[in-house]
């Protein structure tokens, strides 16, 4: 089971998602995206697919520098982990500027 | 009166040679950072140069050595990491991690592939997109080591 510490990196990376200050990308794995912090942390967020298409989401906190993982979190154990991967996932894929583009896009059209 | 300007005598002569033994002791101690820089250099040109291997693998399929390639930069990255943990800025030790955490996610890709079975139009492009940054999260980090070894050397041969 999560700790409150682990709620509260949690909350911490979905507030850092908001404001900008951590930088996620997309990997080469499906529906995966991770960022790294203070030069030796890697954090990864993931979704999956249980066999009766239920999705699933993760999140892994890795020390990089001794190669283990120090914290791992599904979405069974914090509902956070979903808010996380979802952000996650629109921060990296740029899906807020899209829209922007898109808006900005409809209102050049002439009617 | 001549013992006590042989004292004194002695006296210069030992504090010359403590001045002396700190210079050469800073430079020996100088010297040492900039191999030490040296070799960070050497370390992340292998490993971009084996990430530029990765990318000629993926474009020929070549899952299994793509495999042991991506392994072997990810053992690179991370003892450039733990060898010289105040040679780079934080930005660039977390290019660095960023560039173990995609070429992970290569190797873990490319694992999912055999060289019998075909791979997926989309499949590659994320494996392609993931090198790219890869690759440049690496020479971002390159840049500030190359950069910090010229200064270092340029400050060396000004003293």
């Amino acid at each position: 089971m999560p700790t409150e510490k682990d709620h509260a990196l949690l909350q911490h990376l979905i507030d850092s998602t908001d404001t900008g200050s951590i930088k996620w990308e997309t990997t080469a794995e499906d529906y995966q995206f991770r960022t790294g912090f203070k030069g030796k942390y890697d954090v990864t967020v993931d979704k999956s697919y249980m066999p009766n298409g239920d999705e699933y989401y993760w999140m892994i906190l890795t020390d990089v520098e001794a190669d283990r993982e120090l914290v791992r979190i599904s979405y069974a154990e914090a509902n956070a982990v979903r808010e996380l991967y979802l952000k996650a996932q629109r921060a990296s894929l740029n899906v807020d500027a899209v829209i922007d583009e898109i808006i900005a896009f409809g209102n050049d059209i002439p009617f | 009166m001549i013992g006590t300007i042989a004292s004194l005598g002695g006296l210069c002569i030992s504090i010359w040679l403590i001045f002396i033994t700190q210079d050469a002791r800073d430079a020996a101690r100088e010297a040492r950072a900039l191999a030490r820089k040296r070799n960070l250099v050497e370390e992340l040109e292998s490993a971009l140069q084996m990430i530029q291997q990765v990318g000629n693998f993926v474009q020929q399929e070549q899952w299994f050595a793509v495999r042991l390639r991506a392994d072997e930069i990810s053992s690179t990255c991370r003892i450039a990491l733990t060898r010289w943990p105040d040679h780079l800025s934080v930005e660039n030790k977390d290019n660095v991690v960023s560039a173990i955490g995609l070429v992970g996610s290569i190797a873990k890709a490319a694992s999912e592939h055999n060289n019998d079975n075909g791979i997926t139009l989309s499949r590659k492009r994320k494996i392609n997109d993931a090198h790219v940054r890869a690759s440049d999260h690496i020479s971002s980090a390159l840049g500030e080591a190359r950069r910090s070894e010229e200064r270092d050397g340029e400050e060396e041969n000004a003293n």
